[in-house]
């Protein structure tokens, strides 16, 4: 898709974070430009090789964009053949007994199989990677199944012949100029709705192919956009079918092979995820199938091989290396010097700002013990398989409440988060927000009622700016920030002078922070922090004691699960201790850092003359030890 | 009564040539956890190579099998260690270049041998006569291989070393690898296996079928039936979906007619998948794959 390729200049306010970038329609301008170019000047509609090769390359274009909508939400399709074939046999049976009305049969083999699309992406659409992939080639050869075996209305395997071309008025389209420009009327309506659906929902799919789960817990509803990009590519691929039979002027099921699918993947990869791949790789593999005509194996050879080298060496196809050509030329035109180096201005953020202390100047905020009960989460147990991660653990968060929960690794804290957001359906037990019953729901149904999550390891979309971000979070999420405050969240975390750059390539700290940030901005009525300091810095986590509070002070209420003792006593009134699952202790940080099964927990001591010793030595900080491990191993996977 | 016995026998000995076709497919998905679709191809390329080494070489037929399976393996091998690796964790990445595999497979068979199916006649010709009913040596050689086999992958796989050892990288790779194991040696190993399976199967079976530079993709819709319904990674579910896929389709073929019996099987899987997504036997949620 043609996001990201030319960054607006302009940095750190929310108005510009709301700026739309009008690049996104000139590449598909570009396309209906050429294509009306070659579709008006008589001399390419009149030259006998391009009568039947501009048809061939258009159905190849419009079966691959029917691949390359799906690729656009992670999802790896066969299903162009089946849906050609119903747009195909849509065009057999309407044009032969009802009506040879081009417009009637473009919109009919739009329509038909994208309805049909509708309750096939119901059950399909439940699958994920593999598994749909699979599925849909096994929905190919079920179509063509059908077809071989209605004999009566489908002709079975020896196919209907004698269907009438498409007719205008008194033009026929069956040969000559007149099938050529009608093949190209029927690939531009097709071009433009394929347009149309990956330009209006070009965040949720961008979104999606990046980071479904981060997507969903700000509120996307990843099933509803597959839909929408599934229905759309039946449509697609329907047209595809439809200049393929009127082509022809028979329609057989050899026409729909499944395997014929492998050709459209092919130009899908092999052109890339621009809206031009579906035509450049189209136009590639054609000219192979014309090039080796008697030789096929070769042009098999060629395509099997520049399968294999796209995947491995240019993972945006032909028209990704052309993009990072144009720019890597443009770069060395306009700068002679040694590239980039100090072109941004050195970010505010944390990484060489020593002189950052932790702030002394917040005082804790009290505990919450009166007002609405937003957050109340009762006997909350989650099994897996024997093992009991979560056991029987109840809390409440008020309005403006901060509850810190903490315990060993395997304490089951992560688990308690996953499925108060959604992550996690519980085994046991209920969550209710604001009175309201929401245990087991999805995701993005706990963040549309007002449950937000940060995640322990970084999540962002990491291709994306991070000004792109912050538009999908506002675009998925039904609550936002107003723009003084968004500036506000971005100046304490040093993000404003980094809006325009790439999210994956922020330091780890800055990445962290703007994970934290985007469900932040979102307004929670409930947040669930995952360990927010874990891999900062010291000088970090700073931000977050001032996150935490900005989010208290207008209402949120937040739940933090941390292994910063020193962070959790400044920030938290009242902790959650948990162990195997269970909850341990409950109360102000004094008291239950000293209960001496918490420290149990922790340091593993059982004697008790130990525990006695070690009652009095304890600092709060030692209590961290255990989790050191946790923070290195982040480190490394940092590097 | 005796057509009922002649159907049964069919259907089991087909169900078992079938279940020799998915077992490397679904062993390649079940540790590697990539949808092999090059699988056929290297069904068609171990053909070729008894093919060639028993008709053209003048060799035995058993040279030709050990050759073929030794031929599918090494290719395999080398495909996980050069390709498939590098990729490793992008399914959809991997899915495209077993595709492209299979299309250069398909191609280089082509080219070497011609668009003619191959007369290929296999090392065993006699019939088994109990009754009325008939049973190709041939067909028996190949159940009695099939069941080694199977057996030979369920020991490899939870009665080794190398077999726990996968396993655990098949679960955790990270994890596995942090504790010692090295999936550059063991991954290439068990893609070659699975390779070498579908080449094992390749040189027994096309005598029986056909043998033809694209006969593989029927080999691999089997597969992808067997292990959908069998539940992918599956090993058990995948050869009792082989077994049963086998005699739907000879009682079908029997008493119903033709086509039929594939449309009978493909609709039943779309049905399943709605009911039950993880197979017959498939426990695990592979909605999150």
């Amino acid at each position: 898709m043609p996001k990201n390729l030319a960054p607006s200049t302009t940095s750190t306010t929310s108005s510009a974070v709301r700026r739309r970038s009008r690049h996104v329609l000139l590449l598909p301008g570009i396309t209906l430009l050429l294509v009306a170019l070659g579709f008006f000047v008589p001399k390419l509609t009149a030259d006998p090789f391009l009568i039947s090769f501009v048809p061939t390359v258009l159905i190849t274009m419009l079966a691959s964009m029917h691949v390359w909508l799906l690729l656009r939400v992670n999802l790896l399709s066969f299903a162009s053949p089946p849906f050609m074939a119903v747009g195909g046999y849509v065009l057999a049976l309407v044009a032969t007994n009802v009506t040879s009305n081009a417009i009637v049969l473009i919109v009919a083999c739009v329509v038909v199989p994208a309805m049909l699309a509708i309750p096939l992406g119901l059950v399909l659409l439940r699958l994920r990677g593999t598994y749909f992939a699979l599925v849909t080639f096994v929905l190919a050869q079920v179509v063509v199944l059908i077809v071989v075996i209605a004999e009566g209305p489908l002709g079975g395997s020896s196919g209907l012949s004698g269907i009438p071309p498409a007719t205008l008025g008194a033009t026929q389209f069956a040969a000559g100029g007149d099938l050529v420009r009608f093949s190209v009327i029927v690939a531009l309506v097709g071009m433009a709705l394929a347009a149309t659906v990956s330009i209006v929902w070009r965040r949720h799919f961008a979104a999606i192919e990046e980071n479904e789960p981060l997507a969903a817990s700000l509120g996307l509803q990843p099933w509803r956009y597959k839909t929408y990009a599934f229905v759309s590519a039946a449509g697609v691929a329907g047209l595809a079918g439809l200049i393929l039979i009127n082509q022809l002027g028979n329609a057989h099921p050899d026409s729909f092979g499944p395997l014929s699918a492998v050709n459209h993947v092919a130009a899908s990869v092999i052109g890339g995820p621009s809206f031009l791949g579906p035509a450049v790789g189209a136009l590639i593999l054609a000219w192979l199938v014309h090039v080796f005509a008697s030789q096929a194996q070769y042009s098999q050879l060629l395509l099997g091989a520049a399968l294999i080298l796209v995947t491995l060496f240019a993972k945006r196809g032909l028209t990704g290396l052309v993009v990072d050509a144009a720019k890597f030329l443009a770069r060395a035109v306009s700068r002679p010097g040694p590239p980039d180096t100090g072109a941004r201005a050195e970010p505010r953020s944390a990484e060489g700002d020593t002189t950052t202390q932790v702030p002394n100047t917040l005082t804790r905020r009290e505990s919450v013990t009166t007002g609405e009960v937003v957050l109340s989460v009762d006997a909350l147990a989650k099994r897996f398989g024997g093992v009991a991660a979560v056991d029987g653990v109840s809390l409440e968060l008020r309005k403006g409440d901060i509850l810190g929960v903490i315990g060993p690794n395997g304490a089951g804290k992560t688990t308690l988060i996953n499925m108060i957001s959604g992550a996690m359906v519980p085994s046991g037990g209920r969550v209710t927000l604001s009175g309201k019953a929401l245990t087991g729901s999805s995701p993005q149904t706990m963040s549309r009622h007002g449950i937000a999550r940060s995640y322990q390891q970084t999540s962002v979309f990491s291709g994306a700016t991070v000004r792109e971000n912050l538009r999908r979070a506002e675009a998925f999420s039904k609550r936002w920030v107003s723009d003084e405050e968004l500036d506000e969240l971005l100046r304490e975390t040093g993000l404003d002078a980094r809006l325009d750059d790439i999210a994956g390539d922020l330091p780890y700290g800055l990445q962290k922070l703007l994970g934290l940030l985007l469900p932040l901005a979102t307004r929670p009525a409930v947040l669930l922090l995952d360990e927010p300091a874990a891999g900062l810095e010291v000088s970090e986590r700073g931000r977050i004691d001032q996150l935490v509070e900005w989010a208290a002070e207008r209402g949120s209420a937040v739940l933090l699960v941390e292994h910063d003792m020193d962070l959790v006593r400044r920030i938290c009134p009242r902790l959650l201790v948990m162990d195997t699952g269970k909850e341990l202790a409950h109360g102000t940080p004094e008291v239950v850092l000293t209960n001496p099964d918490v420290i149990t927990a922790y340091l593993g001591v059982a004697d008790d003359e130990e525990l006695a010793d070690i009652a009095d030595l304890v600092e709060p900080s030692v209590l961290a030890e255990p989790e050191a491990g946790t923070h290195r191993e982040e480190e490394i996977h940092r590097g | 009564m005796g057509e009922f016995i002649q159907t049964t026998i069919g259907g089991l000995t087909l169900g078992a040539q079938y279940a020799l076709m998915a077992l490397g497919f679904s062993l390649a998905f079940g540790i590697l956890r990539v949808i092999n679709f090059a699988h056929g191809a290297f069904y068609v390329v171990g053909g070729y190579l008894a093919y060639w080494i028993t008709n053209e070489v003048g060799l035995p037929y058993v040279l030709g099998v050990i050759v073929a399976v030794l031929g599918t393996a090494a290719i395999g091998y080398v495909f996980e260690l050069f390709v498939i690796e590098r990729r490793i964790d992008d399914h959809l990445a991997t899915i495209v270049m077993t595709l492209g595999a299979s299309l250069i497979g398909g191609a280089a068979m082509l080219s070497l041998f011609g668009a003619q199916a191959a007369q290929f006649e296999g090392g065993l010709t006699g019939t088994f006569r109990f009754g009325g009913v008939f049973v190709p040596h041939a067909r028996v050689m190949i159940i009695a291989v099939a069941g080694l086999a199977i057996a030979a992958v369920y020991l490899l796989l939870y009665k080794t070393q190398v077999g726990n050892a996968l396993r655990a990288l098949t679960d955790d790779r990270e994890m596995a690898v942090a504790m010692g194991m090295r999936p550059k040696v063991l991954f290439p190993m068990a893609f070659a296996i699975a390779t070498g399976l579908a080449g094992l199967t390749g040189a027994l079976v096309t005598p029986q079928f056909s043998l033809a530079p694209f006969v593989g993709e029927h080999v691999l819709m089997i597969s992808f039936l067997a292990v959908i319904l069998g539940g992918l990674g599956s090993l058990p579910g995948a050869v009792i979906a082989s077994v049963l896929v086998g005699l739907v389709e000879a009682f079908v073929g029997t008493y119903v007619g033709g086509s039929w019996a594939p449309l009978i099987l493909f609709t039943g899987i779309l049905v399943l998948l709605v009911a039950r997504p993880s197979g017959l036997l498939g426990h695990r949620t592979i909605i999150d794959a």
